[in-house]
């Protein structure tokens, strides 16, 4: 232990008598280092950003049940049912938060000999927890809405000044298709929610989907949201669903289900997979820079003992056996790969900085480099230090003392 | 203490071989301050060498205090050495980034010895040696002379029974070389046994006895106590009054 310490002392001293050769030798490790550090910082960027951009489009609990539907017969496989909804519902009620039909299409909507185009979805009442959706004035569609077949609407905010300008909406009678629908509900101006895609947010409508179903003479033709309970109970609540399904409308003569899901688990999967191919071609370019810097290290640590064969024979005739030797060379040449990790690490982050400065006027990149990075990257550039440090020192251990007491 | 026989080493093969240790044999006993004298190539270096527990013999046997060093292990080697053997050199052999001090403490580490021991056995030595106030130098700012005196220092501190010299004083102007002389021979008075190589018939008559190399054998030995005496009114300079303090 006090051999240790002395030898890490004689190396810091070496190392930081002899600074420009230091600082040469260990460009490859600082350049190495901190493009680790900023290739880490920048992936961590992307995944929050593209993180919270999920998160904007759809709740991340959120999955999609939809019929498959065969191109060559142009038919579907199977059809949900609002039973199969209420089966669901009360099977998995504690894991989903809410579960609701959708069925969406374009609409014109006239009133007052004005016409308007917009997209109209058709649902339940539950559709308002899938999407935490906020009603300005009014009411959303409700329970009685969906029994009684009652020809209610409710507007975008955008669509209702569109259609009513400063006038009172509430209660107005529009016209949608031919039929006559009662507004009974507006969203907020600008409308942001979390997840509807922003530019349509405004410019939209509702109706009860068993109104829709008995305009059009349809059943059936709708797809399925069932928001889960937490993203982590997502894939449990995706298998259960299918399941159900499975179970209730058996499978395709093929041994498939009829129905397939969509979630932005998937999307997170793919930001993952994204991930690992980064990670691995960093690691990639980590290495052989490291590699390369690691010879660098060899190199220089060859020349030093050279230098110091003297120093390497008079330790000898003081009383240093090989071992000690071996370890003194090992430490110095870790060490200095030490101080080039410390160095690419401050690189690195200041590197980081930089581009986080420069990102914010595009997008939001909100990351720092994890503590465990530079940790990784330290631990990494030892292993570099003790690796490449293994056969110059082994060669001092094995200098001959005399030959090296009087090598010139 | 030091007994050899019969000992030879050569160096190369066949028809190139060179015999630099020829069939020699000689004791040295605990205590006693030995000068080798010879022209160069004649064996002195090797035989220190070989004393010194960093070459090892071709044939015969060294007994340093009963143990047969051929026989030891490179580790055990390397202890003898830090522990038993104090090296002085004619070019210092000091280490130039670091002070006085550090240069004195580095046997101790091999020894094991804690740094605050370290930093208190380097400070003895060095007043021991009239270095005192010159503990945080490094050698660039010292004289030759004093640089040796921190080599006698660095040799020191680990209590060593034997100091081998090789030519201590050769880089030395005469002053240097007179308090250099004075140190060692203070150190043999204290017990400790001294070899010393030298080519300086001068220098050799601070030692007890002369032993004369020549073509890897020993030609002449001579026991100088008488001599010392008989010169001492010719030659001041010669004598064992070198008291350290």
């Amino acid at each position: 232990m006090v051999k240790f310490l002395e030898y890490i002392r004689l190396a810091l001293s070496e190392i930081f008598h002899n600074k420009t050769r230091t600082f040469l030798t260990l460009i490859g490790i600082i350049i190495g280092i901190s493009a680790v550090i900023i290739i880490i910082f920048v992936i961590q960027g992307a995944e929050t950003y593209v993180m919270s951009e999920l998160e904007r489009i759809a709740p991340v609990d959120l999955m999609q049940v939809y019929n498959r539907y065969d191109s060559k017969t142009q038919r579907f496989l199977g059809q949900m049912t609002f039973e199969d909804i209420d089966y669901i519902e009360e099977k998995e009620k504690n894991n989903i938060k809410a579960i609701a039909p959708r069925y969406s299409g374009d609409g014109s909507l006239r009133y007052d000999g004005k016409e308007i185009d917009f997209n109209l979805i058709t649902t339940t009442p539950a559709f308002k927890e899938i999407y935490d959706l906020e009603i300005a004035e009014g009411r959303f569609i409700n329970k009685l809405d969906i029994e009684n077949f009652n020809q209610v609407i409710i507007l975008g905010h955008e669509t209702a000044e569109n259609i009513f300008g400063n006038d009172k909406a509430i209660g107005e009678k529009v016209v949608l298709d031919g039929t006559s629908f009662t507004v009974v509900g507006i969203l907020p101006k600008d409308y942001e929610s979390p997840i509807l895609p922003v530019s349509i947010n405004d410019n939209r409508g509702f109706i009860p989907i068993t109104v829709m179903e008995r305009i059009t003479g349809t059943k059936n033709r709708f797809s399925i949201l069932v928001r889960a309970n937490g993203r982590e109970k997502l894939p449990y609540v995706k298998n259960k669903v299918m399941e159900h399904l499975n179970t209730r409308h058996g499978l395709t003569v093929e041994g498939k289900s009829k129905f397939a899901t969509y979630n932005m688990v998937s999307g997170l999967e793919m930001v993952n997979i994204i991930k690992i191919v980064l990670l691995i071609l960093l690691g990639g370019v980590a290495s052989i820079t490291l590699l390369v810097a690691g010879i660098g290290v060899m190199n220089i640590m060859l020349v030093i003992i050279t230098e110091r064969t003297r120093e390497i024979g008079l330790r000898k005739a003081l009383g240093a056996n090989k071992k000690d030797i071996l370890s003194q060379f090992i430490i110095e040449s870790i060490i200095l790969c030490f101080v080039g990790g410390i160095l690419g690490i401050f690189l690195g982050h200041i590197a980081s900085d930089f581009i986080g400065q420069i990102a914010k006027n595009y997008i939001q990149l909100n990351a720092t480099v994890p503590l465990w990075a530079s940790l990784v990257s330290l631990i990494f550039t030892s292993f570099v230090g003790l690796f490449f440090g293994i056969y110059p020192a082994l060669k001092a251990a094995r200098l001959n003392p005399i030959e090296a007491l009087h090598y010139e | 203490m030091i007994k050899i026989n019969n000992l030879s080493k050569i160096y190369g093969e066949g028809e190139i071989a060179v015999k630099a240790l020829d069939n020699i044999s000689f004791e040295v006993d605990e205590g006693e301050f030995i000068a080798i004298m010879g022209p160069s190539g004649s064996g002195k270096s090797t035989l220190m060498n070989i004393l010194g527990c960093l070459d090892t013999p071709n044939f015969g046997d060294y007994f340093l205090d009963e143990m047969k060093v051929s026989e030891l292990s490179d580790k055990k080697l390397a202890k003898i050495r830090n522990k038993k053997i104090g090296f002085i050199f004619q070019t210092f052999n000091l280490l130039p980034r670091l002070s006085a001090q550090k240069n004195v403490e580095q046997p101790m580490i091999y020894k094991g010895t804690t740094r605050k021991e370290r930093e208190k056995i380097s400070k003895k030595v060095l007043e021991e040696v009239g270095l005192g106030d010159r503990i945080d130098h490094k050698p660039s700012e010292l004289s030759g002379g004093q640089r040796q005196r921190v080599a006698i220092a660095r040799s020191l501190v680990n209590d060593p029974q034997i100091i081998l010299a090789d030519e201590p004083t050769g880089n030395l102007d005469s002053e240097s070389e007179e308090d250099i002389l004075e140190i060692l021979t203070g150190l043999n008075n204290s017990g400790i046994t001294i070899i010393m190589v030298t080519h300086d018939k001068k220098v050799a008559q601070h030692a007890e006895r002369i032993v004369y190399f020549r073509d890897g054998k020993i030609i002449r030995e001579e026991n100088i106590k008488n001599v010392q005496q008989f010169e001492f009114e010719l030659d001041k300079a010669g004598g064992g009054s070198g008291e350290i303090s």
